[in-house]
């Protein structure tokens, strides 16, 4: 095996061998299905007055916007952990290339994201299902799709929070960033804008993570690429300031 | 093989270590002393590839520590005990380790044996205790059955058999041909398992003596009626009584050869061995950065 698949392996067992990392899993399985079910119940009964058809996908995005946070603070961890208990010196001792180190890292925390993103996605929308079956359209490939799209987002997100972890080393300042960047970000830009009527600055705030990732969510790839840009940004940043720094 | 040349390291204004130069040989532990802040670990996490160097390189087998393919089987380091994840149990940490180096997981139930690990290894690093930590830290620096090791204070938290361990380890490692390297403040621990000894102060190389002529010390003591003559040109002696002066720096042949030039009665000529707590004391006189102010 090659040495960046040697690294991930010593990665996925490090996560997989704390107990954090299954509670986390557990969180955001929890949280999902409680807000989806309670988003379910409020679209059915706003249907059944309307009588409009619905996605049962919909009541899902509601939930995505709790547990990406929760996403996000594992992927974090994943970096600022080995900083707060000093375990990085024997992680780079084993894999002194950070370019090696935090692919491995990106790679193994993305992939986790993804897997555990599309089963609580699946979760939630499965236990929305029975409040909204009366006014579903059940196609299940284009469920499936959007499932895999939502899982995307998490694992971007997540990706996005280890390299912000990398960049700043503390968990506090990295969640502090992180929800600036997905929530604030967008609605300081909007505010701006408006006080300086400078539109330019509505169109950069349709750019930033939260926005970006909604609109991937919604079916327009593009934005996709636009939170993955924002993703290998700030991976790239950790690496170069991880070279740059003294461990 | 560990080579150092001209490593310097300056974090900000401060020099930390400063144009060392040093190549530690197969078959010898070697020792590394110095007061606290003298640069002992900013050495081996230079070695390590953990901060870069100022100037100057260090190489290991003449390679840097990055370019070594699967380090550990190279190099085995114990810098920080307790730099480990306290919800990973210690099992799992050396599994993760193992991993990265592709060293199969039976290799761990080895080194879990060898360092009395094994039926702790189940429990989170984080209720270990100091002496546990240290045994799982050089378990992991022993992973990768490596020709150099690297260790910082190994010692530090080992109880009295802990401590007869590691030295009964480190001595057979070196009689197997490896290059060990170990840091310790503790001086009568050293004598008794150190070959070689490298002290640094304030960043410097301020001794690079087998642990031998460190204890003979280069102290020599004569005694006689009239030594006055010896004192005033010899300025390294101090009178040690009043017939008898102590002279560091010089043999016993040259102090012989002195005194019968300057006619001189000896009624007693030879050298003294020092401990090595005394060849320490007077070698970092000058280089105590933290020292109290006496």
């Amino acid at each position: 095996m090659n040495a960046l698949g040697r690294a991930a392996r010593a990665e996925w067992q490090k996560l997989r061998s704390i107990r954090s990392t299954w509670w986390f899993g557990g969180g955001a399985l929890l949280t999902m299905v409680l807000v989806a079910v309670m988003e379910a119940e409020d679209t059915a009964s706003f249907l059944a007055r309307e009588g409009r058809p619905v996605e049962p996908v919909s009541s899902v995005l509601e939930g995505v916007e709790w547990v990406q946070l929760i996403f996000g603070s594992f992927g974090m961890l994943a970096m600022t952990s080995e900083y707060a208990t000093r375990s990085i010196v024997v992680t780079l001792a084993c894999t002194p290339s950070r370019v090696r180190l935090l692919l491995a890292k990106t790679a193994v925390v993305g992939a986790a994201v993804f897997a555990a993103g599309g089963l609580v996605a699946a979760l939630g929308t499965a236990a929305s299902v029975p409040q909204l079956h009366s006014y579903g359209e059940f196609d299940a490939v284009q469920v499936a799709g959007r499932i895999l799209v939502i899982a995307a987002y998490l694992a971007l997100i997540a990706v996005l929070a280890v390299g912000l972890g990398t960049l700043i080393r503390r968990s506090a300042g990295t969640i502090t960033l992180l929800f600036a960047l997905v929530y604030i970000l967008p609605f300081g830009l909007e505010g701006l804008a408006r006080t300086l009527s400078a539109e330019f600055l509505t169109t950069v705030a349709r750019y930033t993570p939260g926005p970006a990732g909604e609109r991937f969510m919604a079916g327009e790839w593009a934005f996709g690429l636009v939170l993955g840009g924002w993703a290998v940004t700030a991976v790239s940043a950790g690496m170069w300031v991880m070279r740059k720094r003294d461990a | 093989m560990i080579t150092l040349r001209g490593l310097t390291k300056r974090y900000g204004g401060k020099t930390a270590v400063d144009d060392l130069t040093l190549e530690l040989t197969p078959g010898t532990v070697t020792g590394f002393l110095g007061p606290n802040g003298a640069g002992k670990s900013t050495t081996m996490r230079a070695i390590l590839g953990l901060d870069a160097p100022t100037s100057g390189t260090a190489l290991i087998d003449g390679r840097r520590y990055a370019d070594l393919h699967r380090p550990l089987r190279t190099i085995g380091a114990l810098l920080d005990a307790k730099a480990v994840h306290p919800a990973r149990s210690g099992r799992d940490h050396l599994r993760a380790v193992a991993l990265s180096q592709a060293i199969p997981f039976s290799r761990v139930e080895e080194v879990l044996a060898l360092t009395g690990m094994t039926d702790a290894a189940r429990r989170r690093a984080g209720t270990y205790s100091l002496g546990m930590s240290q045994r799982l830290g050089i378990a992991g620096a022993l992973l990768g059955d490596p020709q150099v090791l690297m260790l910082d204070e190994p010692v530090n938290g080992l109880d009295p058999d802990g401590v007869r361990w590691i030295r009964t380890l480190l001595r057979s490692l070196a009689a197997e041909g490896r290059t060990v390297f170990i840091s310790s403040h503790l001086m009568s621990e050293m004598e008794r398992t150190a070959d070689r000894l490298v002290i640094l102060g304030q960043g410097r190389l301020i001794a690079d003596e087998t642990m031998e002529r460190l204890l003979a010390g280069a102290q020599v003591r004569v005694r006689g009626p009239q030594l006055r003559p010896l004192a005033e040109i010899l300025r390294a002696a101090r009178w040690t009584g009043p017939d008898e002066l102590t002279i560091a720096g010089h043999t016993t042949e040259e102090i012989g050869r002195r005194a019968h030039e300057l006619g001189l009665v000896l009624s007693e000529l030879r050298s003294v061995e020092s401990s090595l707590e005394e060849s320490y004391m007077r070698l970092t006189a000058n280089s105590i950065e933290y020292g109290a102010q006496a």
